[in-house]
């Protein structure tokens, strides 16, 4: 049998509120008795209840289909392990730091390749005149006379 | 009574999940998603952040099961990782305060009367949200998932003194929160 006072109902209903099922099992029949017993103890208890009653009025969150489908799979999802093979592949610390490395080398050499003009026409018959023409310097000045096929240049 | 594994329907399930059963794996989702979700939901405020915390408290168990002990039953513990993911969310949201301190407070919501019922249960939602993280947990594990005393002081890691300090603080932040509300509801003056 429990020493139950009012202080310690007082101090249940401060805690758990109103609904005695809440309350721990121990002390429960205890203070059910004094409450029972006790007018002022009532009307604090018709306090509390009224404001668990206003805590009530926040709906309980709905259930998620989805969310369990998701759950379940977590199995077959976990089933291979990134982070093995990337251990063996990294050993140094987090493989991200690599990785970005590389994401990042690849990003410059792409933008130089944009901004790099393609070469002209004129540049390549320049190119072609340096490597099969005897007397260079005439043959650039065919180029940039405007007569310059490869015929011509020869 | 935080129950034991004897009484626990739970505990045959977790040899066989540390094994890799997905079978028992997914009874264990079956049994605890929703209420998870729900205490999740209440402790970080809104349904895609709570779904994660699921999520993350799901995946630790199918990786982590070896490492539960018949010491708790496994409802609690299940709820004690879901709470620390929640943490870890509440964290990560506000890097530069300890959720665990803080109390929020929206000037936008002091004591109001004559509101719809939507409102009402918004005007509660916001009261709850503004407590600090331990009294916002004790508050949900006990009121709204009807957890036991010492079960709820199992899974937040207190004596059920200090549990049962942490509902009564609660309690009294919420009912100043709300003051105007609930004058209304009982039909008095506030």
């Amino acid at each position: 049998m429990t020493d139950m006072t009012t202080d310690r109902v007082r101090a249940l209903l401060a805690a758990y509120g109103a609904d005695t099922g809440r309350w721990p099992a121990a002390e429960r029949a205890a203070a059910e008795r004094l409450l029972a017993e006790d007018q002022a103890l009532a009307a604090e208890l018709a306090e509390a209840r009224a404001f668990d009653n206003l805590l009530d009025e926040l709906p309980a969150p709905a259930p998620s289909r989805a969310l369990r489908v998701a759950l379940k799979d977590i199995p077959d999802r976990a089933r291979f392990d990134w982070s093995a093979p990337l251990a063996w592949l990294w050993p140094f610390g987090a493989p991200w730091r690599p990785a970005a490395g590389l994401v990042a080398a690849a990003v410059l050499g792409i933008v130089v390749g944009i901004a790099t003009p393609e070469p002209t026409t004129a540049d390549s018959a320049v190119a072609t005149a340096f490597t099969y023409d005897d007397d260079p310097i005439a043959s650039v000045a065919a180029v940039a006379s405007g007569a310059g096929s490869l015929e011509t240049l020869r | 009574m935080t129950g034991t594994p004897e009484d626990d329907p739970d505990a045959s399930l977790m040899p066989r999940i540390a094994e890799g059963d997905p079978l028992a794996y997914r009874a264990l989702v079956d049994r605890h998603a929703d209420r998870l979700l729900a205490f999740a939901e209440r402790l970080v405020g809104d349904r895609a952040s709570a779904e994660d915390v699921v999520q993350d408290a799901y995946l630790a168990v199918w990786r982590t099961a070896a490492r539960w002990t018949p010491a708790a039953k496994v409802s609690t513990w299940l709820y004690r990782i879901a709470r620390n993911a929640a943490l870890d969310r509440l964290r990560r949201r506000r890097p530069t305060v300890d959720p665990e301190m803080v109390t929020l407070i929206d000037p936008a919501d002091g004591p109001e009367r004559g509101l719809s019922r939507s409102q009402t249960s918004a005007a509660v939602r916001r009261a709850i949200d503004a407590l600090p993280e331990r009294q916002r947990a004790a508050i949900v594990l006990v009121h709204y998932e009807r957890r036991s005393g010492s079960e709820a002081a199992d899974i937040l890691g207190v004596s059920v003194e200090a549990l049962e300090s942490l509902l009564a603080r609660g309690r009294r932040a919420l009912r100043a929160a709300l003051e105007g509300r609930r004058a209304d509801l009982i039909g008095g003056e506030p």
